[in-house]
């Protein structure tokens, strides 16, 4: 059960990285022509919500590892009982969890586009709190293939959150 | 297609216009309002539309090998895991063998050791040695190794001889662990902790948690064959490289071999 629990966290952190990466390309309008945007808006939702399963799939997955010593409550609430490094995954869910649920069809349409646009850059500290717990969590981060694997996913994710911060100054450079 | 005129302004010259598309144009304006538009009669065949209700699915393939891809790591990742930890115990068991077998003490008469010397305080290489137990007592002692020593106590009807033995002490990434195992009746009684990770709190918190297991876990076993506690992975190795040095030692100790 502790071998599962592992994988599903890193697929799960990767799969987030990648969902944000094809966010980000996808608001930069860095798609390119060979595939249409729809293609690149559907398969961006779909990584978000593949995520959200392998993080309920990686907090199952703790919770049935009698090892652990984890309770239901602290799957959800993230508490220095259980330890911060524990804490920090916890409140990435949460955070996934607030990014995902509001761009649900329905949801989405009744929400005005800044309140969704804002509560959808929730992602990002999302990320970055999901690459901590697993460093300070993971029994794999004293390894060369962590270490090289995470800064790996932080070189991907940096990549588009530049190039959209350089498209954003440009365009307000533009207006002013 | 312009053309300037004679008064200099420019005029604009149409193309004649396809009659295929004229012909189009002209069904377009006769239409009624509200009707289907039909296909051009010699043009190419429009496509069926679609049922209502029914959406497309773009970036169906992606989607599936996202999918598919997710799962396969996962089992992937999980078999390397497991296997990567099978790999582990075979090495320390064999390092573990190891440090035991340089402990050459031969065993004692069970009448021969004096119960004082069962304490922590003389469980150190400077309790084994002639002054601590009598000449008379142990036949000879060649080497003892600082990694782990042993202190003979009582007799044991079979199997190992009764008495506290230490195993060594292995390094990980968090701290040291070293464990002493006391023997009793042929059995492993107790385990108690030597060393154990306690740099941090952290570090102090998880092996409150997990040392407590591996010890349960231990005497239940009655071997060093114990399973990683989660989130403790460097000190569930480090405990079963030690423990395995202890048992080696009171197996070598007893004159068990293998």
């Amino acid at each position: 059960m502790w071998y599962l629990t592992r994988a599903t966290g890193i697929v799960a952190a990767v799969l987030a990285v990648a969902a944000l990466v094809w966010g980000l390309f996808f608001s930069a309008r860095n798609t390119g022509t060979r595939l249409r945007p729809n293609w690149w808006l559907a398969l961006h939702n779909y990584l978000g919500g593949l995520t959200l399963v392998f993080i309920a799939l990686h907090m199952l997955m703790s919770f049935l590892d009698t090892q652990a010593g984890l309770s239901f409550v602290n799957l959800f609430v993230p508490s220095g009982r259980v330890g911060w490094r524990i804490g920090w995954g916890v409140l990435a869910f949460w955070l996934f969890v607030i990014v995902v649920l509001p761009s649900i069809g329905r949801v989405r349409r009744r929400l005005p586009r800044k309140a969704w646009h804002v509560v959808h850059l929730v992602s990002i500290p999302a990320v970055v709190l999901t690459g901590v717990h697993a460093y300070q969590a993971g029994s794999d981060s004293a390894s060369g293939y962590f270490t090289r694997g995470l800064a790996l996913l932080i070189g991907i994710a940096v990549y588009p959150i530049t190039i959209r911060l350089s498209g954003i100054a440009q365009r307000r450079r533009a207006i002013a | 297609m312009t053309t300037p005129s004679k008064s200099g302004k420019s005029t604009r010259q149409t193309a004649p216009i396809d009659p295929l598309l004229q012909q189009r144009l002209a069904q377009l304006g006769n239409r009624r309002p509200g009707s289907p538009l039909s296909p051009p009669k010699n043009g190419p065949a429009a496509k069926p539309p679609t049922k209502p209700g029914r959406r497309a699915k773009p970036a169906r393939a992606a989607k599936l090998s996202a999918l598919a891809l997710s799962a396969v790591t996962t089992l992937g990742l999980t078999v390397v895991f497991a296997d990567q930890n099978g790999q582990t115990d075979s090495v320390q068991l064999t390092s573990g063998t190891a440090a035991g077998s340089l402990i050459t003490v031969a065993a004692a008469p069970p009448t021969a050791v004096t119960p004082a010397a069962v304490t922590p305080a003389a469980v150190t290489p400077a309790a084994v040695t002639p002054a601590a137990v009598t000449p008379a007592a142990v036949t000879p002692v060649t080497t003892v190794a600082p990694a782990a020593t042993v202190a003979v106590a009582a007799p044991a009807p079979a199997g190992v001889v009764d008495g506290t033995y230490v195993g060594g002490s292995d390094r990980n990434r968090w701290g040291t662990v070293q464990v002493q195992v006391v023997y009793s009746g042929g059995q492993v009684a107790d385990v108690q902790i030597l060393q154990y990770p306690n740099g941090d709190r952290n570090s102090i918190r998880i092996s409150q948690v997990a040392l407590p297991r591996l010890v349960n876990e231990t005497l239940r076993s009655q071997s060093a064959d114990v399973n990683t506690v989660s989130g403790a992975t460097y000190t569930s190795k480090s405990y079963r490289i030690s423990m395995q040095s202890a048992i080696d030692a009171a197996n070598a100790a007893s004159g068990i071999s293998g």
